[in-house]
C-alpha cells in the first residue's frame, strides 16, 4: 500500500512516496506562482527521481521501478506547507508543525527539540514524550532569521546558495554582518565587499547572525537531547556548526535529508489514514 | 570659488556644486559596481554643467552610505566627510529654515531628523534594522511593475480601494505584492501602489514620532519624488509637508554647503 505526503513550502515542493511505511522515493522542485501545477510537478519529481536545485540524493532508494506511479495509486494523500490546503489531489492536510513533529521522530527516534528553518518561516518545536508537540514557536514576520536572507545575500555575492556554507568556513576574519534585516542584506553585503572585505568573512558573518537569531527563537521552547535540525539549513554545513557551538555541548542530529522532514511526516500520517481505512471498513460519507 | 558636496548613496551618487548661495551645478548617476568611478563621473558632469573645471573647486565634502570607502581614493583637494544625518539638516536648513523636522528616504536607509531653530540637529532616528520604514519596497515594486518613483506616486493616487498590506517585513511585503498581481482577477496597479505606499507611511511615520511630532516637517531624499508617499505623510499629519523640488539632492546639497563653511573658515584662519 502506498502512500504518499507532499510539503509545499514556501521556496520549494517536497513529495515522499512510502510503500507500507518504507521509503519508495521521494523528489522536490522550486515553488512556482501556481500551487496546484507546482503540486503536480514535485508529484513528477519523486517518480522521476528528480530533487531538482539540491543536486545529488542523500538517502537510499530501493530499486525498484517507480516512475510509472500515479496519483491514483496512492491509498492516501496527506498535504502539509504553507501551501497545503490548495492541494486538489491530497485527502488531508495537515499543519507542517504537526508533520515536521512526526517526520522528525522517522529519521531521528527519541527526538525532543526540532528546529527547522525554511525558505520564509523558521520554528522550534518541542516534542513530549509520547512523540506529541508539546510546544512550539514560529517566527514568519520577519525574514531575517530565514533562509531568505541568505539567499538574498548569496546572490548578492554571486555566489551559488549550496556553496556558501563551504565558502564561509574559509573566513579567517571575525566581521559581524553589518545589517539584522534581509531587505537591507544585499545593500550590507555590496557594501562591505566595497569596502574591501572578503566573501569568506562576509559569509562567516552572516551565519553567525542567523545563527544568533534562530537559536534565540528555538530557546523559547527548551533546548533538549535529541536535537534535529531540519530544512534548507540543515544542508549547509557551516550553519550546522555554529549551531551545534551554541548548545552547550549537545549534538545536533541531522537526518540524512533534512528538507523531506515535514513530507514524511505527511506520508507517514497518511499511511495511518489508509491503514485505519483497510483495518475495518468505514463508512462511505454520501 | 565653488564647492562641492558627493552623496553616494547605495542606489545613485548625487553631486551638488555651490558657488556662494546659487546652485549652480547638480548631477546624478546610478551607483554601480565600482562606486568610486560613479563619483568621479557624476562631479565632471555636475562641473560640466556650472561651466566650471575641477581646479575650481575649493573644497569638498562627502556624505552618504559609501562615503568612507569611497573618498579615500577620490583624490578631490580639501575632501571631507560629513555624517549623512547633518548633511539632511544641513541641506534641508538651506532650503528652508522654517523646517524643525526632516524626514530623509533614501533607496534604502531612512532617518527622520529634529532641529533647532538655527537648523542644529537636535535628536536623529535612523532605520537600519528593518527596512519596513525606507523606500526599500517602493524601489522593489517599482522595478517589479517596471515604473519609476515618479510615475509611481501618480498612479497611486488614482487607487480607490488600496489593497492592504498585511506583511511588516519588506522581504515578505514584496511576496505578497508579487501575490496582488498574481490574483485573478489582478488587483489594479493603483491599489497595489496605494497599499504599498501606505505601508511604507506608517513605517516612516513611527520613526518622526521618536523625534516628536513636528510644525514643520520637511521631506527629502529620492524616495520623496512619490507624491503618493507624501500624501500619505500628509495624512498622518495632518497638514502639508515641506516639499523641496528634486528632493532627492537635499543631502548632497547639505554636504555643499558644509564645504562653503570649509572654505570660509579655512580663508578666515
Amino acid at each position: 500500500m502506498m502512500t504518499m505526503g507532499i510539503d509545499v513550502g514556501s521556496r520549494s515542493t517536497k513529495c515522499v512516496i512510502l510503500d507500507d511505511g518504507k521509503l519508495l522515493t521521494y523528489g522536490s522542485i522550486e515553488t512556482g506562482p501556481n500551487i496546484v501545477k507546482t503540486a503536480q510537478a514535485a508529484v513528477e519529481a519523486a517518480v522521476k527521481r528528480s530533487t531538482g536545485i539540491w543536486g545529488e540524493y542523500r538517502m537510499e532508494l530501493p530499486d525498484a521501478k517507480v516512475d510509472h506511479l500515479k496519483i491514483e495509486d496512492m491509498a492516501c494523500i496527506v498535504s502539509t506547507g504553507y501551501g497545503r490546503a490548495i492541494v486538489p489531489f491530497a485527502h488531508r492536510n495537515i499543519t507542517e508543525i504537526t508533520c515536521h513533529c512526526r517526520g522528525a521522530q522517522w529519521f531521528v527516534p527519541g527526538v525532543s527539540t526540532v528546529l527547522d528553518v525554511g525558505g520564509q518561516d523558521s520554528k522550534g518545536i518541542r516534542i513530549g514524550a509520547k512523540g506529541e508537540v508539546a510546544d512550539f514557536v514560529m517566527n514568519d514576520k520577519c525574514a531575517g532569521g530565514t533562509g531568505r536572507f541568505m539567499e538574498i545575500v548569496a546572490e548578492a555575492l554571486h555566489v551559488p546558495l549550496a556553496e556558501i556554507g563551504p565558502l564561509s568556513l574559509q573566513s579567517t576574519k571575525n566581521l559581524p554582518f553589518s545589517s539584522t534585516c534581509a531587505a537591507f542584506g544585499r545593500g550590507a553585503a555590496v557594501t562591505m565587499s566595497k569596502e574591501g572585505e572578503r566573501k569568506e568573512d562576509i559569509l562567516n558573518g552572516l551565519h553567525e547572525a542567523i545563527a544568533n537569531r534562530v537559536m534565540a527563537l528555538v530557546k523559547k521552547v527548551g533546548i533538549a537531547d535529541k536535537f534535529v535540525i531540519s530544512g534548507g539549513i540543515g544542508r549547509n554545513v557551516a550553519l550546522v556548526k555554529k549551531i551545534e557551538a551554541r548548545l552547550d555541548g549537545l549534538k545536533v542530529n541531522l537526518p540524512q535529508e533534512p528538507m523531506i522532514v515535514g513530507a514524511m511526516g505527511a506520508a507517514l500520517f497518511a499511511l495511518d489514514s489508509a491503514s485505519k481505512k483497510t483495518g475495518r471498513t468505514e463508512e462511505v460519507a454520501g | 570659488m565653488a564647492v562641492v558636496g558627493v552623496d553616494l548613496g547605495s542606489q545613485s551618487t548625487k553631486v551638488v556644486i555651490l558657488e556662494g548661495d546659487e546652485i549652480v551645478g547638480g548631477a546624478s548617476l546610478q551607483t554601480g559596481e565600482s562606486a568610486e568611478t560613479e563619483a568621479r563621473m557624476t562631479v565632471l558632469e555636475a562641473l560640466k554643467q556650472a561651466g566650471l573645471k575641477r581646479e575650481d573647486l575649493t573644497a569638498a565634502v562627502a556624505t552618504g552610505t559609501l562615503a568612507v570607502p569611497v573618498t579615500a581614493n577620490l583624490n578631490i583637494a580639501a575632501l571631507k566627510t560629513r555624517s549623512p544625518a547633518s548633511c539632511v539638516a544641513k541641506g534641508a536648513y538651506f532650503r528652508f529654515p522654517q523646517a524643525r523636522t526632516v524626514l530623509y528616504v533614501g533607496a534604502d536607509s531612512s532617518m527622520a531628523v529634529r532641529l533647532s531653530a538655527e537648523g542644529e540637529v537636535e535628536e536623529s532616528v535612523k532605520n537600519e534594522r528593518c527596512a519596513v520604514s525606507s523606500g526599500a519596497l517602493l524601489d522593489i515594486v517599482a522595478r517589479m511593475l517596471e515604473i519609476s518613483v515618479e510615475e509611481m506616486g501618480a498612479l497611486s493616487l488614482q487607487s480607490t480601494n488600496p489593497e492592504k498590506v498585511s506583511s511588516r517585513c519588506v522581504v515578505f511585503a514584496e511576496g505578497e505584492i508579487l501575490s496582488f498581481i498574481h490574483k485573478e482577477p489582478p488587483v489594479p496597479i493603483p491599489d497595489v501602489l496605494a497599499g504599498a505606499n501606505q505601508c511604507i507611511a506608517d513605517g516612516l511615520w513611527g520613526m518622526v514620532q521618536k523625534v516628536g511630532v513636528p510644525s514643520e516637517l520637511l521631506i527629502c531624499g529620492g524616495v520623496a519624488r512619490n507624491v503618493g508617499l507624501v500624501k500619505a505623510i500628509e495624512a498622518h499629519l495632518g497638514k502639508p509637508v515641506l516639499l523641496p523640488k528634486q528632493p532627492q539632492y537635499v543631502r548632497a546639497l547639505g554636504a555643499a554647503v558644509f564645504a562653503r563653511q570649509m572654505e570660509k573658515e579655512g580663508v578666515a584662519s
